[in-house]
């Protein structure tokens, strides 16, 4: 049911309450529903987007240069799924190193994930070269807001009260007993077993820092907010390939299930996890867009005249030969290492309408960012090259130490990780806040690591998967 | 003496031509991975040698 009105709501026993109705609470709720438990999501933004409510969202970046955080995430129901680039792959079996679960725990929610994100079919890793393997992503369209509105509005298990804002959490004897949301400008207290926190990165660090400030619960030595990391994203490279060549080695190597070419990205590889090992680099995934060769766009010209200058054999003997060349561009998409200087903290300086402190994010990207892009796009240069498959032009910043952009990314981790005891995380394996009897937290916040894959898949499983644990608890 | 002393030339040629051949082709087959990098204001091109 979708409630406007919170005396509606008052005298009414949920399982568990889920802050936030982004991709992760939805999923928690729905998995509830399927066992016919009934939660209520609380969600501080409204059923439709409101510049007003993303205002809430302001925060200030420091260190490098980082994306707008009012933007990158949306206060409304559905949460960041209304506006996100929706390309899916699940996080690999090597990525769960440092987590206390492993890939099987989640591959269980593999397929309710594909219905959730309307995906079909399966994702594979195959061998490209010695070096890299190429991936299959898929592409969700799905906004979860539109997608489940009509369901909340009839099922007496899926509930939302929009437009309400968390404004304590009320612990007593290691356990939550209720807490106090805003609608409007009134105050209530709600109350139920069981609370999960699902936010998003950002906020779920907020809400724990700032109750922990309020009222001191938690494990001093607890990392609230730290290990924070993104998906650092940047233009690596550019060249030409030659089509026939690519094609060639693409059916020789019994690639084409991998390769689309209408999609754009046209092809998504990364380096092997020997490869990684070898030279001490991060995980990436190199992603390469075509730029189809147009005389009216300057961009393909622009480099095919760099390469005329600095390859002129290379034209004139094979690029006249083949005519049917492609213009690349290449991007570097790379898992951060774990920094502890990179953190959420609570900016008392600004605070938000409701009083509480905006956020204040600290975030650097390491040397060994670069490197790895670095490491990975000449290894990729010189097999293009030797194979005669193209030629590739890296950026002058990954050879020197100009600066670079940090393009995109948007994808918001860490802060309440996952792990074993409160020295090293915030929840345990089954997202439980370590130390409080009925507090659980899902999201990317959780993320230990976050591989290359974009982490809506796995937010998804994740989700699930504590949707499953809930469903399995009767009391606290 | 005239017949032998033409088979000796024509033999020396053959296998001249022989060594030069296989040196030639090995010495393509070399630039050919020859991996050289070359820079100009805003990008590195990873090329071989013999695109140059």
């Amino acid at each position: 049911m979708i409630f406007n009105d919170v005396n509606n709501i008052l005298n009414k026993n949920f399982h568990t309450i889920i802050i936030g109705s982004g991709p992760a609470g939805i999923s928690v709720a729905k998995k509830l529903e399927k066992k016919k438990i009934s939660s209520l999501i609380v969600e501080a933004g409204s059923m439709e987007s409101s510049s007003i409510s993303q205002e809430e969202y302001e925060g200030k970046v420091i260190g490098d240069d980082y994306v707008d955080i009012s933007a990158s995430r949306l206060r409304q129901f559905g949460g960041t799924s209304n506006h996100w680039g929706g390309v899916c792959h699940p996080l690999e079996k090597h990525d769960f190193n440092k987590w206390p679960i492993n890939k099987n725990d989640l591959d269980i929610y593999k397929d309710e994930t594909m219905q959730i994100l309307n995906l079909s079919g399966d994702f594979n890793v195959s061998k490209f070269n010695d070096n890299f393997n190429i991936i299959s992503t898929k592409q969700s369209n799905v906004s979860l807001g539109k997608k489940y509105y009509d369901e909340f509005k009839v099922s007496k298990y899926l509930n939302i009260i929009s437009n309400s804002f968390l404004e304590n959490i009320n612990f007593l004897n290691n356990q939550i007993q209720n807490i106090d949301i805003f609608k409007g400008k009134k105050k209530y207290n709600l109350k139920s077993k069981f609370y999960v926190l699902a936010c998003g990165a950002l906020e779920n660090s907020r809400i724990l820092l700032w109750n922990n400030y309020k009222q001191n619960i938690f494990d001093s030595n607890m990392p609230i907010g730290t290990y924070y990391h993104d998906h650092p994203t940047h233009d690596v490279a550019e060249g030409v390939l030659d089509l026939d060549k690519t094609y060639n080695y693409i059916y020789k190597n019994k690639l084409q299930n991998f390769f689309d070419p209408k999609c754009d990205p046209w092809l998504y590889l990364s380096p092997n996890q020997n490869f990684v090992r070898k030279k001490n680099i991060l995980n990436n995934r190199v992603d390469i867009y075509y730029e189809r060769y147009n005389s009216n766009y300057d961009y393909p010209n622009k480099v095919y005249k760099k390469l005329v200058c600095a390859a002129p054999n290379y034209v004139s003997k094979y690029l006249k030969k083949f005519p049917n060349q492609l213009v690349i561009r290449i991007e570097s998409h790379l898992e951060q290492d774990l920094d502890l200087n990179n953190k959420i903290k609570l900016n008392f300086n600004k605070r938000d309408s409701f009083g509480v402190p905006t956020i204040e994010l600290h975030w650097k990207r390491s040397k060994i960012v670069r490197d790895t892009s670095k490491t990975t796009l000449v290894n990729l240069a010189e097999f293009f090259a030797k194979e005669n498959i193209g030629r590739l032009a890296l950026k002058n910043y990954l050879f020197n130490n100009d600066y670079y952009r940090h393009k995109a990314g948007y994808h918001h981790m860490g802060g309440t990780s996952i792990g074993y005891t409160a020295k090293d995380s915030v929840v345990d394996k089954n997202l439980k806040v370590h130390s409080v009897k009925n507090l659980y937290v899902t999201g990317s916040s959780v993320f230990k690591t976050g591989g290359y894959a974009n982490p809506t898949f796995t937010i998804i499983q994740l989700s699930l998967r504590l949707g499953e644990h809930l469903s399995q608890l009767n009391d606290i | 003496m005239k017949i032998f002393h033409k088979k000796r030339i024509f033999l020396k040629f053959l296998f001249g031509s022989v060594i030069s051949i296989i040196f030639l082709k090995k010495k393509k087959l070399i630039d050919k991975n020859v991996i050289v990098f070359k820079t100009d204001n805003s990008v590195t091109w990873i090329l071989n040698k013999n695109d140059i």
